[in-house]
């Protein structure tokens, strides 16, 4: 298990260093790094990390969405053009929706299977002991809130980049 | 300390200096932004591993408060970084990257 971990941890880190190597194309840099970042939530969880590492993964998340959203802001608009996109960017962008399109769809299914009551596993290790009680504390009975509020911001997120689109074209 | 924490906390310090060579090189806004991204993970990624190894059966999870304080405060950085963006669209109705390297107005 330690053995994987390592190799998992060392793809991170190569998947960082592309990531930092491909810095002139917006696009592949973002799909490293997020190859990356789900390589180091697979070991931080697998290590036991618990909700730090859930919390400072989501954070990470966040963080790379927004270097993507000011990535499209700073592509020059007045040329009123973009320039067509070559085949490694597109496929990268395609596994990176790929990427997306999975990560949502293993969030539905362990929404799906959250068992109300109290659980009958045994006792807790590493970080995920207090994990239990914030993640209850918090998305316990504001779990179907939380997930309105989340697809508002997405949506909120979506409209936003499509008049910044528009106000492009306009000018 | 155990293999798998001492693989995090050795993970982590390879992942700093893949971050400080993507902001040491200058080769492009995006690496050095993305550096610097990764620079707070390789911090996260150390601290976990530091944490899970002290973290026993008795005491489960000593510490983690302390870890989500520090992440909560690089959000925060994450938020003052996009609002002063915002503020200097807004202020100069464009983001002049050359320009916004002189930290003026």
């Amino acid at each position: 298990m330690t053995s994987l971990l390592v190799f998992v941890l060392a793809f991170a880190c190569l998947a960082a260093f592309g990531s930092v190597v491909l810095g002139r194309n917006l696009t592949r840099s973002i799909f490293a790094a997020g190859v990356s970042l789900v390589a180091l939530g697979i070991v931080l969880v697998e290590a036991g990390g618990g909700y730090p590492a859930w919390l400072a993964l989501a954070g990470a998340t966040l963080a790379l969405a927004l270097l993507q959203l000011f990535g499209w802001m700073l592509v020059d608009v007045d040329r009123d053009h973009l320039p067509p996109t070559d085949g490694p960017t597109a496929l990268a962008r395609g596994l990176a929706f790929v990427l997306l399109a999975a990560g949502i769809a293993a969030l539905g299914i362990g929404l799906a299977e959250v068992e109300v009551g109290p659980t009958t596993q045994g006792v807790p290790t590493g970080l995920s002991a207090e994990g239990d009680f914030v993640g209850g504390r918090f998305f316990g009975s504001l779990e179907e809130g939380a997930a309105l509020v989340g697809l508002l911001l997405a949506a909120t997120l979506l409209a936003s980049l499509m008049l910044l689109r528009g106000e492009g074209r306009n000018r | 300390m155990a293999e798998g924490p001492l693989a995090l906390v050795l993970g982590g310090l390879a992942l700093f200096w893949v971050a400080m060579l993507g902001l040491l090189w200058r080769r492009s806004l995006i690496g050095m932004l993305v550096g610097v991204l990764f620079g707070w993970l390789s911090v996260v990624v150390v601290g976990i591993g530091w944490l899970v190894a002290r973290s026993t059966e008795v005491a489960p999870g000593e510490g983690g408060v302390l870890l989500v304080v520090f992440v909560l405060v690089g959000l925060l950085q994450v938020a003052l970084g996009v609002a002063i963006v915002v503020a200097r669209v807004v202020r100069r109705g464009t983001l002049d990257v050359q320009d916004a390297g002189l930290l003026e107005g």
